[in-house]
């Protein structure tokens, strides 16, 4: 802010700055003409003084030496003396005199201290004036110094009849003649000094009646001016209710109806704004009071300001948002309240340099779960965070939104129900549909016998307990004994098991229940048994109307019901293939051979069924690694005896996790190499002479050269046998015992049993193994056995 | 000058993909990665570079603490917290000093995921 100076103050000292330099001006001027005139006229003065002095020098000598003549030529030297002294000592410019002979010889040197100039010891003068008198042939005078006093010496020649007598000489000081000029210059300074004085004092009076004159005027012009500046003052303080008056007829009297004007204007604009606000508020609360949101702000540091939503109340479940605390409103806890201080800090600190988005999802609350009063049912409130801005542009507030979500909720939770019940019906439906018939009809038997037994076992239990109920009221509750309850539990997980793995998840998920009540039934009564018990039955009803339903669907997969529902006990069939056992080798009955056959092929089973195991080992493998991986099972609709293939099980599941574990590389290494999801293929087939079982996968291949370079280093052969060796040879070196499949295909350690194990396995079935690969490509291996 | 950065995460896979956009879409120099706080710290103290990526859940050293060493010998590192763990432990490292977060999983090829990660690395730089 600037030092205020007012016009006044500028006005007066800008005059008075005025007058004092012309004053100074004239005041100069006047001394120096004065100093100049006294100068000119001391000069003159001085001049006569000198002139009158020289003359009077001259006609003493020259009136002295014509006097002396006589008495020279009479050798008067008494008279002589007499003469010179009384000169020295009567006139008072004289300061000394001399008469000296022709030989200069002074007979008279009279001073101040020698009055009577009497000469103790004649001896002829020789200094300069003496010389410069003795040579005089008329009068004359010459200035000299003795010591610091300035003489000027008359010197006359005494003579008689052209003859030289002597000399006279008179020094004249000049002490008194410069005493007289001092005296008169004394009396031109004190001149000039009495009217300088008189014009300092002329000065200091016209100054004096100046600033009178001008602080008189500068009042008088400032004084409308100082009535504004009041009248602004007032005006900036928000009082616009004053008028501004001025009766000045200048421009300051123009300026002040300028500023009534204005100032009108504003109160009336003003009056406006408060009208205008009021209603705006009206309208903000209207909206707030109408709204079906529940809003409501706080400010930076965690309090809850005054305004909210009506709703706000509702959806939260307060009386009045703005009597309650942050932590209460949002059911902060300790952690969360001291989470939510942090966030609002951060928000403090970055909400200009990051999205408001990324900074909200920071916060620690973003939904509320409430309980319904009345129903004692969940409330899903969401909350949402906003910025609020002050009129200067910077946060000020957050602004809080909570949306009741419960319906939106309930209808998702539907949704995801329905979407689930769908689900399930078509993974049923594609369950059964990829499923052989045999197989869906023995585990329809396997479940309903086990469900049967299930209701018969936790009847008997139900009875138990009301019996105990009713004997021993008091007493302790029916215990069902662990083992009852590994029985019942070791039915239901395998229900459980199955049917998830045709897809039935429905009663997966219902034996998933059921479990956990049984698990209830084992721990330290928290429920009463009875309605564990009871709860059970409800699930294995459950589970028999999804039974039902499967076999509905079923009916409409496979056609006809009486198609899949022949049950025919195995010991039956048993009894007719030992019946026909060897027939259809015995006798070439065209009736009879084709009858021993299909009585023999009634137990057998689709490929699918047969591989269904190694598959469900494998995918266990699969999922650990996190690999991604299809399987393929050729001609898998083919039927075959059940035990087709249990003789080399072990060597298969070794081969296709092998494929898995070395194979097949990670995802995203497979994706580099843009081979996509990963492939293992079982092929099998027989004819008269032989059984032939591929493996393949479509991973990385072996590594031929790292296989041998291995074998090599572990001495299993040499660098000369190679020579010999067919591709063939060097691959089988895998299937040697001091290798690993690892060392060949991958650096990754193997694991499990060996090849070698595979390979002995299928020579002592007289069959043997073979392999193809490419590097990159993938690996096929086949193995050949006698039929 | 193209900007600099080390990406630290335990995933080999993740690590390549970071590496990836930044190089290929931000146009940054990748001075070194590594696999958990560690060597977070041993290269950001090596190279100092304009950005250090973390991941939190890591063995050994989690990216929190990390963090929060990094911060005390330089405060003013940019920081890019890229992690699975949602609510306060993100919180905690922004009010540590983490110049931004992403959340995984990276959906690199969702283009709403893209723009919000080149956005949040132009704010670290804006700030």
């Amino acid at each position: 802010m600037k030092k205020m100076v007012s016009i006044k103050t500028k006005l007066i000292s800008s005059t008075m700055v005025l007058i004092s330099v012309i004053f100074a001006c004239v005041l100069s001027v006047i001394i120096i003409m004065n100093v100049m005139s006294v100068e000119k006229n001391i000069a003159k003065q001085k001049k006569s003084i000198m002139d009158n002095l020289i003359s009077n020098g001259k006609t003493l000598v020259k009136n002295n030496s014509m006097a002396m003549t006589g008495m020279a030529e009479d050798n008067a030297f008494t008279a002589i003396q007499a003469l010179v002294s009384s000169t020295v000592k009567d006139d008072d410019y004289v300061s000394y005199g001399i008469y000296m002979n022709e030989n200069n010889i002074p007979w008279v040197y009279a001073t101040s201290d020698n009055p009577e100039g009497t000469v103790s010891s004649p001896e002829p003068l020789n200094d300069s004036m003496t010389q410069w008198a003795a040579a005089l042939e008329a009068v004359s005078y010459r200035t000299h110094y003795i010591g610091n006093l300035e003489f000027i010496e008359f010197a006359a020649p005494v003579t008689s009849e052209d003859e030289k007598l002597g000399c006279i000489r008179y020094g004249l000081s000049t002490k008194k003649m410069y005493a007289m000029i001092d005296d008169i210059l004394a009396g031109g300074r004190v001149s000039r000094n009495i009217s300088i004085g008189i014009l300092l004092l002329l000065g200091t009076i016209s100054l004096a009646t100046g600033y009178i004159l001008i602080k008189q005027i500068a009042t008088k012009i400032t004084r409308p001016i100082g009535s504004l500046v009041t009248s602004a003052q007032a005006i900036a303080g928000g009082n616009y209710n004053t008028a501004v008056t001025s009766d000045s007829n200048d421009e300051i009297g123009n300026l002040a109806e300028h500023f009534e004007t204005m100032r009108a204007t504003i109160k009336q604009y003003t009056d406006h704004l408060q009208d205008l606000i009021d209603e705006k508020m009206q309208q903000v609360n209207d909206i707030l009071n109408n709204i079906d949101q529940g809003l409501f702000t706080i400010n930076l540091d965690g309090t809850v300001n005054k305004e909210y939503s009506a709703r706000a109340n509702e959806i939260l479940k307060v009386d009045d948002i703005a009597s309650y605390n942050l932590n209460q409103l949002l059911r902060l806890d300790g952690n969360q309240k001291r989470a939510f201080d942090e966030w609002l800090k951060l928000v403090k600190t970055r909400h200009a340099s990051q999205r408001w988005k990324k900074l909200t999802k920071l916060a620690p609350v973003q939904e509320l779960e409430l309980l319904q009063n009345e129903e004692n049912s969940q409330q899903y409130v969401a909350i949402s965070y906003q910025k609020v801005f002050d009129k200067a542009g910077n946060l000020s507030k957050i602004m809080i939104l909570a949306m009741d979500e419960t319906e939106k909720r309930m209808k998702d939770l539907q949704m995801a129900a329905e979407r689930f019940k769908h689900e399930n019906e078509v993974k049923a439906i594609l369950g059964i549909a990829n499923t052989p018939p045999e197989e869906i009809v023995e585990f329809m038997d396997d479940t309903k016998d086990r469900l049967f037994d299930l209701h018969k076992e936790v009847k008997v239990h139900m009875e138990g307990v009301i019996k105990q109920r009713t004997n021993h009221p008091d007493g302790p509750e029916y215990v069902v004994t662990k083992e009852k309850i590994d029985a019942m539990y070791r039915h239901i997980h395998t229900i459980k098991g199955n049917a998830g793995s045709y897809g039935f998840e429905l009663i997966s998920a219902i034996a998933h229940k059921a479990e956990d009540m049984l698990e209830e039934l084992r721990q330290p009564v928290k429920m009463r048994r009875g309605d564990s018990l009871g709860m059970i039955t409800e699930y294995l009803g459950k589970m028999d109307e999804a039974m039902e339903d499967i076999h509905q669907k079923i009916k409409l997969v496979f056609g006809k019901d009486d198609e899949i529902t022949v049950r025919i006990p195995e010991n039956r069939i048993l009894k007719i293939q030992d019946m026909c056992k060897g027939l259809e080798s015995k006798v070439s009955d065209n009736v009879i051979k084709p009858l021993a056959i299909e009585c023999m092929m009634l137990t057998w089973k689709p490929l699918k069924t047969l591989t269904r195991k190694y598959l469900k080992i494998i995918q266990r493998a699969i999922r650990k690694q996190n690999k991604n991986v299809e399987f393929e099972v050729v001609n898998d609709a083919v039927l075959y005896p059940a035990d087709e293939l249990c003789a080399i099980d072990d060597a298969i599941l070794h081969l296709m996790r092998n494929a898995v574990d070395h194979g097949i590389e990670e995802p995203e290494v497979r994706e580099e190499m843009g081979k996509g999801i990963g492939r293992i293929k079982l092929e099998y087939s027989k004819n008269d002479r032989q059984k032939v079982i591929l493996i393949s996968d479509d991973g990385r291949g072996i590594d031929t050269e790292k296989l041998v370079e291995k074998s090599i280093q572990k001495g299993i052969i040499k660098t000369e046998d190679l020579q010999s060796m067919t591709e063939q040879d060097k691959l089988m070196l895998m299937f040697h015992a001091g290798i690993s499949t690892a060392d060949a295909i991958t650096d990754t350690s193997g694991r499990g049993v060996g090849m070698n194990v595979v390979k002995e396995k299928i020579e002592g079935l007289g069959g043997k193994i073979e392999i193809n690969t490419r590097l990159g490509k993938g690996t096929t291996f086949t193995i050949i056995l006698p039929s | 000058m193209s900007k600099t950065v080390v990406v630290v995460d335990d995933s080999k896979f993740l690590i390549k993909q970071i590496v990836d956009f930044f190089e290929k879409q931000l146009e940054f120099q990748v001075l070194g990665t590594g696999n958990d706080g560690n060597e977070a710290i041993e290269l950001y103290t090596k190279f100092k570079p304009d950005l250090i990526t973390l991941d939190i859940t890591m063995p050994n050293k989690d990216g929190m603490d990390a963090m929060k060493e990094i911060i005390k010998d330089f405060p003013d590192a940019n920081i890019l917290m890229i992690s699975a763990v949602r609510g306060s432990a993100m919180l905690e490292c922004m009010s540590a000093g983490a110049k931004g977060y992403v959340e995984k999983p990276l959906k690199f090829a969702d283009s709403e995921f893209v723009n919000d990660f080149k956005e949040t690395v132009s704010e670290i730089f804006n700030q």
